[in-house]
């Protein structure tokens, strides 16, 4: 198992659209272990394969206080309903940086588990809203796309900042 | 995605009586408190708050000894401060001026900054007296029950539920031997030993799930020792036809499907929020060949009509095996809840026999020590169905024989093979 590294806005790449998994083989089972441990390691409560600069379709989730319910979707296919909910939100991707967000309270999901087997799984509330953050990350969006354009240049700015004093020696 | 992390950090000491707070008062169990707090617990409070459960009543009596008038109904919250500082103060290696201090410190952090002189008196007399040395720390119908039904044990079983209990898992051999998982757990630096049975292993010292090698992955589950002897008792074939009756969230369902690959497994309980624990279990360890149903297993309303050839009852109990773990059970539970389960427990063997198939077996299990929800269960059940059932006769390699079945008791020192209290009974449906 391997902490991976996270891409960080406004870092190009992060816009790339995953693809489908065509075969749930041993490479993608290690890559959900890799996804695990580095979501744990950070920590966060969800990371999408999109985050770690593989562009395939894989997110997973943990958003128990005692980081022992995780979840695994693979093609993770979404319909969304029920009314709408705003809740904070951030992102390994962004960090240090929090906005509310509006959201649908109620997802339906669709995907393969490690094994390839297709399975649905219901989900409401901040469950519902990790996974419809992590299938953004998947078409290249992220939860500051949701901001007021002014909000999130500052945000960037922010955060090149930052990036240009992690660079110096 | 990442949820922001509090601002402040709750002071340790107000988390804990907060939480303690929530049993005691509220009555709901410790893990129902834990988990409704959205703060990150501390391993400094959920250390105190399990501490203080423990030593809940020998405490309780100090405190109440030294102070001049009862806190009042409003200020529970205190009461439940008091409890934590005087566990810290006698129980932890805390020195005794910062035990104090942090405490009366800690009156400001639940809105009482009032109460410090009160806080401050209590705990400083505390301090000069000497733990009670032979208080065993349960309540009286406890103690009553347990020297009952164990009257040479009954010492050693008060001081083995004060304790706490090693952390044991089991390695699904479905996905991973457990040589090669004990060689992934030391390259992380988890030292185990191994236990009873060759997917037992023990750890050195308790980790959190997120540290744990391949939990997410479904390498590895979490379980008693004790609750791992299910599949010894009940050896199935590949055809076997099961129904766990009371099976969420699937521990032993999912031991037997880890050992028993290709058994036809229905998984009956009655609550939904349960078995969606099961379904994520059952997600995260790979298992899907078996049926799921919710129902309530004292009535066939779920039930089809095609017999099964071995039930498992995994029953509602009293919780009184797991003191170890859960130390809140001698704090919230009372003589009648037993008394209540007895007579569920009764109801679902009755009821589920009915769905056994002749010849088949049923394995009647609870994590309780008393007899009223073990051997007297089993006996009312023979006496009410004349000569159909048969005991058979089972032994493990720890615990003791009972007159129907078999008891595992907290009581071994060796953190090794000590288990949590478990009974079981083996009853074989005549032709
Ligand atoms: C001791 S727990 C079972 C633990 C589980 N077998 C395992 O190993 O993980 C008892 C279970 O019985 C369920 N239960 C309680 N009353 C029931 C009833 N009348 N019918 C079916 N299940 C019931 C509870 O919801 C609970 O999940
Ligand atoms: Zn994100």
């Amino acid at each position: 198992m391997a902490i991976l590294e996270i891409l960080e806005y406004p870092d190009p790449r992060l816009r790339t659209k995953a693809q489908p998994v065509e075969a749930v083989d041993n490479l993608v089972r290690t890559l959900l272990d890799d996804l695990f441990e580095t979501m744990y390691a950070a920590p966060g409560i969800g990371l999408a394969a999109s985050q770690v600069d593989v562009h395939k379709r894989i997110i997973v989730i943990d958003i128990s206080e005692n980081r022992d319910e995780p979840h695994a979707f693979i093609n993770p296919d979404l319909e969304i309903s029920g009314k709408e909910i705003e809740a904070e939100e951030g992102c390994l991707s962004v960090p240090g940086v929090y906005e509310s967000v509006t959201r649908a309270d109620h997802v339906l999901v669709k995907a393969l588990d490690r094994d390839g087997q297709s399975f649905e799984f219901e989900a409401t509330g901040m469950l519902a809203v990790c996974i419809q953050h992590e299938c953004d990350h998947l078409e290249g969006k992220l939860f500051v796309d949701y901001l007021s354009s002014l909000k999130r240049s500052r945000i960037r700015r922010k955060l090149e900042k930052e990036h240009r004093i992690q660079a110096l020696p | 995605m990442k949820t922001k992390a509090p601002a402040v950090k709750v002071d340790d000491r107000v988390q804990a009586a907060r939480l303690l707070h929530q049993v005691i008062t509220v009555g709901c169990t410790t893990d129902q408190a834990f988990a409704r707090t959205t703060d990150p617990i501390s391993p400094l409070s959920r250390e105190m708050v399990y501490g203080s459960l423990r030593f809940f009543f020998s405490i309780t009596d100090q405190i109440s000894a030294v102070l001049h008038k009862p806190i009042e109904h409003k200020d529970q919250d205190l009461w439940a401060l008091l409890i934590v500082g005087t566990y810290q103060l006698q129980r932890m290696r805390i020195p005794p001026h910062a035990a104090i201090n942090e405490t009366v410190g800690a009156c400001e952090g639940l809105g009482k900054p009032w109460a410090k002189g009160l806080v401050n008196a209590v705990l400083r007399k505390l301090a000069l007296e000497k733990i009670p040395e032979r208080t065993f720390d349960h309540p009286q119908w406890m103690l009553d029950l347990i020297m009952a039904d164990y009257p040479e044990q009954a010492v050693d079983i008060f001081h083995a539920n004060n304790r706490q209990a090693p952390m044991a898992l089991r390695v699904n051999r479905a996905r991973i031997s457990p040589e090669a998982y004990r060689n992934k757990l030391a390259e992380a630096g988890i030292q185990a030993s191994p236990g009873w049975l060759p997917e037992t292993l023990v750890l050195e010292a308790p980790v959190s799930t997120e540290k744990l090698v391949g939990f997410a992955s479904g390498l590895v589950s979490i379980q008693d020792a004790g609750a791992q002897f299910v599949p010894e008792l009940i050896p199935l074939e590949s055809t076997t036809r099961l129904l766990d009756a009371c099976a969420a969230p699937g521990g032993k369902l999912f031991h037997l499907l880890e050992r028993y690959p290709g058994i036809d497994a229905t998984a009956l309980d009655v609550s939904t929020t349960r078995l969606k624990q099961l379904d994520l279990q059952a997600r995260r360890l790979g298992h899907d060949t078996f049926t799921t149903l919710q129902g309530d297993a004292s009535n066939l309303e779920w039930w089809e009509g095609d017999a099964f050839d071995v039930v498992l009852i995994d029953a509602p109990c009293s919780g009184s095996g797991t003191i170890r773990r859960h130390p809140d059970i001698k704090v919230l539970r009372g003589a009648k809840d037993v008394k209540k389960y007895a007579e569920l427990q009764l109801a679902l063997v009755e009821n589920l026999w009915r769905t056994l198939r002749p010849g088949g077996t049923l394995l009647y299990c609870t994590c309780s020590l008393f007899a009223e929800e073990n051997d007297k269960v089993v006996n009312s059940f023979l006496q009410l169905s004349g000569g159909a059932p048969q005991v058979l006769e089972i032994s493990l390699p720890v615990g003791q024989a009972t007159q129907f079945g078999w008891q595992l008791l907290p009581t071994d020192d060796d953190p090794k093979k000590t288990t949590d209290g478990f009974y079981f009974s083996c009853l074989k449906k005549t032709v």
